[in-house]
């Protein structure tokens, strides 16, 4: 007696509910549908980050083109400030010789007597900057002549010790050498440095202007 | 139409499913005899009875009674919704119809198989859908009926007509009372198990239910709209007539009958929806199937279990009848 006078459609709609299998398959097809829905969610939370990440590439691409604009007035500050760069090794490697001459003079022992004091440049680069090409020399030779008036005390090495607190980072002595005595028994000697140019020459005695004058 | 998974997919119970049907085995049945006298319902759950309400083709969105033309509008609140929740039952209705149709409603009748062209009852009922009139030689009907074919037991046929089977019996019953039900099962959020007209309901019971043993029984059945009489023999409808008239002519015809049928050891059974009148009572003979009667066929009475828990009992022959039916079908 059960489904008399049902139509077909309604004992299949009826099947689809009570039925095990079509049961089962709703079953899976929901379960399976759920076990999407993390999948889903971070779907949507993905979206939602590269939402965001457009959104702060835009205002940053933005930012960015304002900041463009507004280094275009501060375009010939930078050129010449480019400029100024391009001469900082070339002060950076001038060394100051008045100031070496002082250091050499506050150094000189009271029995040392200087003859002579040569200062040569040597191993130089090539820089460019506008308008031509500078030499700019990575080492100084020092050679000092002398004599010594006392003998036996060790009046050059206190003499080399001092100068080398004076000069530059880097530099060395690279000759210490007594020469045959006199008949008036004072000691000659040859003192020889190689100094490096390093741009800090504050041991030389140089000192910082109190008020750098402004571009 | 087959089943297909696109039609499954299209038609997926989601809402059901979702609703707790995808677990849920014990969706209540709601019984419903119909009738333009005497509209009875029972609700049923897990096999009990827990709720019994008369008169029911009065209240707001009643299911529909053929020829009664009377539209109620639904409230808030569907038919079922109240009813299951008066009886406090949860989930998706399903709805076995007892309607009681006319004479000119119900067609109902036993065809001797050796007059039938058909050897296959596909063909058979192919043919009644195409045109009765292959089948039922002075069927006059233009309205569109939905058919089926019932053996001698009541039980429904498919397959060829074997050889031994000697009369079979065609139910038709309008089309577009069928289509009316399920639309407003639809409406009820609810699932048709069945529509069963009355006339076939009692007999198929009292087959079951009455044993006659060699005897044979004349079972009458007084309904609103006529009066039915089958002849019983061995378990079996060997003959059925439809009156207009009323019980008396036709119990005029049991004598001649049985004589025609070599019956000499006959019983004589009276079924009513309602009690039969007392004059009416006193000139006939035989036994009314009701009250105390249903009571020892079934062993028991029908039990509503209420929902304050209290229980009660009943002997009607429609609480009979529905119940019997509901266990038949669910």
């Amino acid at each position: 007696m059960k489904y008399l006078f049902v139509s077909l459609e309604q004992v299949i709609q009826q099947n689809y509910r009570y039925g095990f299998l079509f049961r089962l398959a709703g079953a899976i097809l929901i379960l399976g549908s759920l076990l999407q829905a993390p999948i889903l969610v971070l779907g949507v939370a993905a979206w939602r980050y590269h939402e965001t990440q457009a959104v702060s590439q835009n205002a940053l691409q933005i930012e960015a083109k304002n900041l463009q604009a507004a280094t275009v007035p501060l375009k010939e500050v930078g050129q010449k400030l480019a400029q100024i760069h391009q001469w900082e090794p070339i002060f950076r490697n001038r060394l100051p010789i008045s100031a070496l001459l002082n250091a050499v003079q506050v150094s000189i022992p009271q029995n040392v007597v200087l003859d002579s004091l040569l200062i040569e440049s040597e191993q130089y680069d090539r820089q460019p900057v506008p308008g031509g090409v500078y030499r700019v020399p990575k080492e100084y030779r020092v050679v000092l002549q002398g004599v010594e008036k006392q003998e036996g005390e060790d009046l050059l090495q206190e003499f080399n010790d001092t100068l080398l607190k004076h000069l530059p980072t880097g530099s060395e002595m690279v000759r210490s050498e007594h020469l045959e005595k006199k008949a008036d028994r004072l000691a000659p000697f040859v003192l020889q440095y190689a100094v490096k140019p390093s741009g800090n020459y504050f041991g030389l005695g140089l000192k910082r202007i109190a008020e750098p004058d402004t571009l | 139409m087959a089943y297909s998974l696109t039609h499954y997919l299209r038609n997926f119970p989601l809402k059901y499913y979702l609703l707790g049907g995808l677990v849920r085995t014990d969706d209540p049945i709601i019984s419903l005899f119909l009738s333009s006298e005497n509209s009875v319902t029972i609700v049923s759950r897990k096999r009990h009875v827990i709720g019994l309400e008369s008169d029911i083709a009065s209240l707001p969105d009643a299911p529909p009674v053929l020829g009664d033309t009377t539209d109620m509008l639904a409230g808030s609140r569907s038919f079922s919704t109240k009813l299951l929740s008066r009886c406090r039952a949860k989930g998706a209705p399903r709805f076995i119809f007892v309607p009681d149709f006319g004479v000119n409603d119900l067609y109902c009748n036993i065809h001797a198989t050796a007059n039938l062209r058909e050897s296959n009852i596909e063909n058979l009922l192919e043919s009644l859908h195409e045109e009765p009139r292959q089948v039922i030689g002075s069927w006059d009907d233009p309205r569109p009926f939905r058919w089926t074919i019932l053996n001698s037991r009541f039980e429904v046929m498919k397959g060829n007509i074997e050889r031994r089977t000697e009369q079979i019996t065609v139910i038709g019953l309008p089309a577009d009372y069928c289509e009316q039900v399920e639309s407003w099962v639809e409406s009820q959020r609810g699932t048709l198990l069945a529509v069963v007209p009355v006339p076939i309901t009692c007999l198929k019971w009292f087959c079951e239910m009455i044993p006659q043993g060699s005897g044979t029984a004349f079972v009458m059945l007084l309904l609103s709209h006529s009066v039915v009489m089958a002849v019983v023999q061995r378990q079996e409808v060997i003959l059925l007539r439809q009156y207009m008239e009323d019980l008396e002519i036709a119990y005029r015809e049991i004598p001649s009958l049985a004589e025609e049928l070599k019956a000499d050891d006959y019983q004589i059974y009276v079924w009513s929806p309602k009690a039969i009148p007392v004059e009416l009572a006193r000139n006939l003979q035989g036994t009314e199937l009701t009250g105390e009667v249903l009571r020892q066929i079934h062993g028991h009475s029908v039990q509503i279990r209420r929902a304050d828990g209290s229980r009660v009992e009943t002997n009607g022959a429609v609480p009979h009848l529905l119940h019997w039916l509901e266990g038949c079908i669910a």
